[in-house]
């Protein structure tokens, strides 16, 4: 793994929200936890960025683990690319402890990167995140005629889906009867 | 491979279409149906609500209204298909359905899959402009309450009656012109 850090340093740091009777409090030191994706680079992120996902604020609160612990045992999403988990550790610190606006203009327009993102937050249960996401996909074919949609999101048509699938039986055939032969040849 | 947006699970399909516009199931239900296949599958699961549809034609291309949008039509098998795709929900009764100026293809093809099908529609006003077999739609249509007819090809009351084999709807007849003896006829039969 690597040992890469990629912490909150490189975020921008969130206006501090606090409540006048928190302002008396005694200041509790911030504890960070560690997530990583498919490439293993490792994000140090404080738990209050954490708390948008309600699936990473779950493992937090069923594992107890103490910083060393969470440092040894970064939570890792082998199903989520590097630079989409760092798109959504850095929308976690900017939104650290902040109402979430109601708009979000931030978001990748890049459909392929936007559709990797929808489904990393869909996973990691970062539910403003998500709205946001599907706002701005939805927003790509507001208005738009059946064609449009298709263009835009890049889906075949009926046609080429029909024929893409015989295509796949045909491919799935031939091999199959060519294991069989290979397998018969073997037997001799 | 990139994900798509055919990669999306069903609940976040639905949240996308959420976003497109608050009453989005009646204003996308006919252009996301004919997006792609899955996109049908999914739009097809939404019950819709009680509502009018609107079919008119002209020229060959039909127009359907259904919850106050309209959409236009080239072709008469997407036409078909749309409406079978809401008409063929059991439990929704719909507040009128309005078939308007003439298609004699398009309704051939439509009263055959109704039949097909054997779909009863279920439906509060039916409304016709009977310029030929729209009055087959009644055969298929289940109790309406009330139905407007304009009738200046002046077929038959018995023709249009004979369609309700239990309860017969509140009747208007529209006619171009009327002479004495017509009109007593059908002050007669009423």
């Amino acid at each position: 793994m690597s040992s890469t850090e990629q912490g909150t340093s490189s975020a921008a740091p969130a206006e501090p929200t606090t409540a006048p009777e928190s302002a008396a409090a005694p200041e509790v030191p911030e504890s960070f936890y560690y997530v990583h994706g498919k490439d293993k680079v490792v994000h140090k992120v404080s738990a209050g960025a954490l708390q948008h996902s309600a699936l990473i604020h779950g493992m937090i609160s069923n594992l107890g683990y103490t910083e060393e612990q969470a440092k040894a045992n970064p939570f890792p999403f082998e199903n989520i690319d590097g630079d989409i988990l760092q798109m959504v550790v850095d929308w976690c610190n900017q939104h650290k402890g902040k109402p979430t606006p109601p708009e979000d203009t931030n978001l990748p327009k890049q459909k392929e990167k936007l559709f990797d993102l929808v489904l990393a937050v869909n996973y990691l249960e970062i539910k403003e995140l998500l709205t946001y996401c599907c706002k701005q996909v939805a927003m790509m074919v507001k208005g738009k005629s059946p064609e449009e949609i298709r263009e835009i999101w890049m889906i075949p048509t009926d046609a080429e889906d029909e024929a893409a699938e015989k295509e796949a039986k045909k491919r799935a055939g031939k091999e199959a009867a060519g294991e069989t032969a290979a397998a018969a040849g073997d037997a001799k | 491979m990139p994900p798509t947006i055919n990669d999306m699970p069903v609940n976040i399909l639905e949240k996308i279409c959420s976003k497109l516009s608050d009453d989005y199931r009646e204003k996308y239900r006919f252009i996301l149906r004919n997006v792609c296949q899955s996109f049908r599958r999914h739009v097809d699961s939404w019950t819709p609500k009680i509502e009018e549809i609107s079919i008119f034609s002209n020229f060959g291309r039909i127009t359907v209204e259904f919850a106050s949008t309209e959409y236009l039509y080239d072709h008469e098998n997407l036409t078909v298909d749309d409406l079978i795709s809401v008409l063929k929900f059991p439990n929704v009764k719909f507040e009128k359905l309005e078939i308007g100026e003439k298609s004699e293809e398009f309704l051939e093809n439509f009263l055959l899959k109704i039949e097909s099908l054997n779909l009863k529609i279920h439906v509060e006003t039916v409304e016709l402009n009977n310029s030929g077999r729209e009055i087959d739609i009644l055969k298929f249509c289940e109790n309406p309450e009330i139905l407007k007819i304009d009738n200046s090809k002046k077929i038959p009351i018995e023709e249009i009656i004979k369609n309700f084999s239990r309860k017969i709807p509140k009747i208007t007849l529209k006619y171009d012109k009327l002479n004495a003896t017509e009109a007593t006829e059908i002050v007669r039969l009423s």
